[in-house]
């Protein structure tokens, strides 16, 4: 490479280094306008990622059959990371409840699951989203992953009581059913391992600056 | 319609200035031409063009936008939209709607017309753009060229005096680069102004009034499109050429062999789930050293044959010949690679060097892949970005690494889908260079391209595949 | 690209249902199985429910979707074995405590075989924006059923990519499907922002909306039909013969 071309292909290097910016960090701090409380870019985010936290989850537990436990542990492990990286990308209160109500919403309508699931899993998140604030809020990853951590464990915990419910004449199925909850709580462990490492690739790819 | 006094604007975070004190004035009926090397600030225009650039990506701006006489300060996006249109390069990533009909009004509906205003809007601006009879289609059925024209007709329908246009001929084939070519000449002799950003030169001929070529964020050079007919002003600014021949006519047909011990498929018939028969009793025998353009018209089974040869299909009947032993479907991806389209979606390490380690796992001996790798990130001009993440790069670098990839594996066959959608001249030259040299160190390749201007210097014979009939013409 | 992902079947009784009355149907069927314990009224809130399923999807479908759930119970209870050999109190198994779960399960799987498979993506779009919701739910929600088919033919595109480097490992698979998916999306959600902004998304949600259409004859009758089944079923809980579990 000669000097001028070396020297133009800085200059694009410097420009995308820009570009880099414009695609991530920016969303981070965009302004909602007109006084909403979200912007147009975060809420297209949020609509995006509940999409595939949701199609992604269901496709990884198809693939192992519902109940094969490597694939119920990727699923929640793949959750978490998910939801770690968007409250990273939307560090606003409320996202997590809100993207979980459209996750929810989303795989009732269209993908099939169990109606009162909905509430119970917005309730749980409103609990992680109390945790988050009681941490002193989205600014720090720490927060944010133990924040996803509370909300999943109470949505198990949720989970297990509507599995009480609904198999309340056979005792024996919900030791099963409190089995497979252990076995995706792994899961669910390992993708706050796992978010906070795609945190550290996205930062050093350029997508999230903070 | 468009003013620019004195413009210079950065992305948050940067280090530098994307444009630089960038001034010009585009008339009502009026087309401009803008085009520079990758990362030049062009797509930064068109993004302060339509306000998207402070409005919802923030950063510093100076000097003012004006559009139709008002600052694009003093308006959203979303007002800026119905003076000025914006046609992004992939159309069907703007789309939000699942029919044409829907998508047409979905604009106008957002917007808070009545129906029968929506209704009249939708029927003339799908009649100005020939789209009337595809109203009820699915949008993601359409070819490239009519996801374009449905994009164009939802833009028209609110009547803007101003079209943006970014890199809007990246994914179309000449044909539809044509057409699309005579509506904008029909948009413009109505009173549009048109502000177009792309790296392919030669169709706006006869169309644009004005040419700017940017570098590194200033103008460089404006002029009228003879500006452009300097090659040594092509070649500083990395632009491609002006004259482009069809060479799908002149290429040699790939020479019939009665077989191959090199690479070769032998009766191959597949025919999708739900669709026709694609190939039957397909026979091919590829030789080494050879780039070979895949021709056909939309349809025509060019994908398919790309994904049957690297054992992405699995044939009904007929098998895939490597050295002359039959090759299991699952295995073909030791012996023949395909680089897609959408090169982003091949890269998965953290780094360059990485991706090029990971790529060589498996057929290079562990011991010598770091110096493998690092002979071939200094033959695809990659050594300067090694601790690069993949997926930060720019769209040009990201098809050379997808490409050095897939050649350090070593392949008989190495397959390339649209390989300069969206390059500008340097990054395409470099991408033939590339090719040149993977066909050098013994591959052959198929090239699968719309890309007259690529295709012209790389290419060493054509394999046409006509349409539905299942035929090859060798 | 499949526009509407799931289906094709725009001439079944259950497609012609408005997605707000399969939608109705879905939520009381849900409570029903968690408050209902009478195998009798269950197994006539089932059968109702399978011939609603008949009517949206082939036999060969729902047959399909039984049998896997099938599976699913039977590997449960499986598994329950097991654990009712190390902690024998567990397990009392008897008749009732072994249907009443599984026809719970078949009420729920009918009723969402019956939203899924009948109900276009686009009908939900179109009702989405009908009805009054605030744009900070009605943005993301229509933005996520657009989305679908996006991502569908993104994972396809992916699953190629990886299918041509093989990775083997574990670390291999992941990094090669969900790292390309990650970017992936996270550049998707730009790209759709910036033309939904363009487009005026923000101030669609703010202006009057073409008012719902009233439900159809079919649709009022069916869910006439099904509050009727409702009261039968909770009839037969509290009035008809009581099932107390038997020792098998």
């Amino acid at each position: 490479m000669d000097a001028a071309q070396s020297g133009a292909y800085d200059a694009a290097h410097r420009a995308r280094r820009g570009d880099q910016a414009r695609r991530g960090a920016v969303a981070e701090a965009a302004p909602a306008p007109h006084g909403a409380y979200w912007s147009t870019r975060e809420l297209v985010t949020i609509g995006v990622f509940a999409t595939v936290i949701k199609a992604s989850t269901i496709m990884v537990a198809y693939m192992g059959g519902g109940m094969n436990p490597v694939t119920l542990a990727a699923k929640n492990c793949l959750y978490v990371t998910l939801m770690i990286v968007l409250l990273h990308k939307v560090p606003r209160s409320w996202t997590m409840p809100l993207a979980v109500g459209i996750t929810a919403m989303v795989s009732l309508l269209i993908m099939g699951s169990g109606v009162l699931y909905v509430p119970a899993s917005i309730a749980a998140c409103l609990l992680g989203e109390g945790a988050i604030r009681a941490l002193g809020g989205y600014g720090r990853t720490r927060n944010v992953v133990l924040g996803v951590l509370v909300a999943e464990i109470a949505s198990k915990a949720a989970g297990f009581g509507l599995s009480c419910l609904i198999m309340r004449e056979q005792p024996g199925m919900l030791a099963t059913s409190a089995l497979f909850i252990g076995i995706g709580s792994t899961g669910t462990f390992l993708g706050a391992f796992t978010g906070v490492r795609f945190m550290e690739e996205l930062r050093h790819a350029g997508i999230i600056s903070h | 319609m468009l003013r620019f006094s004195s413009v210079t604007y950065s992305y948050p975070y940067a280090a530098e200035p994307a444009v630089r004190d960038v001034s010009f004035t585009l008339a009502p009926g009026e087309a401009m031409l803008c085009t520079g090397r990758s990362g030049c600030g062009k797509s930064t225009l068109t993004r302060l063009a339509n306000g998207l650039a402070p409005h919802f990506l923030r950063g510093n701006l100076r000097g003012e936008a004006r559009v139709k006489g008002e600052r694009t300060l003093d308006s959203t996006p979303a007002q800026l939209a119905e003076q000025a249109g914006t046609l992004f390069q992939d159309p069907e990533r703007q789309f939000f709607a699942l029919t044409v009909g829907d998508e047409l009004a979905l604009t106008l509906q957002w917007r808070g017309w009545d129906a029968e205003r929506i209704r009249e809007a939708v029927a003339e601006s799908a009649r100005l753009l020939g789209v009337e009879d595809i109203l009820e289609h699915t949008v993601f059925g359409l070819s490239e060229g009519q996801k374009q024209k449905v994009a164009l007709a939802s833009l028209l329908a609110l009547r803007p005096g101003l079209l943006v246009l970014d890199e809007p001929t990246a994914n179309l084939d000449p044909e539809s680069i044509a057409e699309l070519a005579d509506t904008l000449a029909a948009l413009k002799q109505r009173g549009v102004a048109l502000f177009i950003v792309d790296h392919r030169l030669y169709w706006t001929r006869g169309l644009v009034d004005t040419v700017l070529v940017l570098d590194n964020g200033a103008v460089a050079a404006e002029g009228d499109f003879s500006l452009l007919d300097d090659a040594p002003l092509r070649e500083k600014y990395g632009l491609r050429a002006v004259d482009v021949p069809d060479p799908r006519a002149s290429l040699p047909h790939m020479p019939r062999l009665e077989s191959s011990d090199f690479f070769a498929c032998e009766d191959l018939t597949f025919a999708y789930p739900k669709g026709g028969q694609v190939f039957e009793n397909l026979s091919l025998s590829f030789t080494p050293g050879r780039v070979t353009a895949l021709v056909g018209e939309n349809g025509a089974g060019k994908t398919t044959l790309a994904r049957l040869l690297t054992g992405l299909e699995r044939p009904q009947r007929g098998k895939i010949l490597a050295g002359k032993e039959a090759v299991k479907t699952r295995a073909l991806a030791r012996h023949a690679q395909v680089v897609l389209q959408n090169a982003g979606h091949q890269l998965r390490m953290r780094s360059v060097a990485a991706e090029l380690d990971d790529a060589a796992r498996g057929t290079v001996p562990e011991r010598d892949r770091p110096s493998v790798a690092r002979a071939y990130m200094e033959d695809y001009g990659l050594d300067r970005l090694a601790r690069r993440h993949p997926q930060s790069l720019s769209g040009g670098e990201k098809q050379r690494l997808a490409v050095a990839c897939a050649a350090i594996r070593g392949p008989r066959m190495l397959i390339l889908d649209e390989p300069t959608s969206g390059l500008d001249g340097e990054n395409m030259r470099r991408m033939a260079q590339s090719m040149r040299r993977a066909a050098a160190n013994g591959a052959c390749l198929l090239v699968i391209t719309h890309d007259l201007e690529f295709m012209h210097p790389v290419c060493t014979e054509k394999l046409v595949l006509p349409e539905h009939t299942g035929e090859t013409r060798r | 690209m499949r526009a509407s992902f799931l289906i094709k079947a725009d001439t079944t009784f259950a497609a012609g249902l408005d997605a707000r009355a399969k939608l109705l149907l879905c939520v009381a069927g849900s409570l029903a199985a968690v408050i209902l314990s009478s195998p009798l009224s269950l197994g006539l809130l089932v059968a109702l429910s399978t011939a609603l399923a008949l009517g949206a999807a082939r036999p060969a479908t729902v047959l399909k979707v039984y049998l896997f759930s099938a599976a699913m119970m039977l590997f449960a209870l499986g598994c329950a074995a097991i654990i009712g050999l190390a902690v024998p109190d567990l397990m009392r198994w008897n008749v009732f405590s072994l249907i009443v779960p599984f026809l719970r399960m078949l009420l729920s799987v009918n009723l969402l075989l019956t939203l899924s498979l009948s109900t276009p993506v686009r009908e939900l779009f179109a009702r989405l924006q009908q009805i009054r919701l605030p744009g900070w739910l009605q943005i993301p929600l229509s933005v996520a059923v657009r989305f679908i088919p996006t991502f569908l033919e993104d994972c396809a595109q992916i699953r190629d990519a990886a299918r041509l480097r093989p990775g083997g490992k574990i670390t291999g698979m992941w990094r090669g499907l969900a790292v390309p998916l990650l970017f992936r999306m996270l550049y998707s959600a730009d790209d759709l922002a910036m033309a939904a902004e363009l487009k005026g998304i923000s101030a669609a949600y703010r202006g009057q909306r073409a008012p719902l259409p009233a439900l159809k004859t079919r649709d009022r009758s069916v869910l006439a039909l099904a509050f009727a089944a409702l009261c039968a079923a909770a009839a037969l809980q509290y009035f008809g013969p009581n099932f107390r579990p038997l020792p098998m």
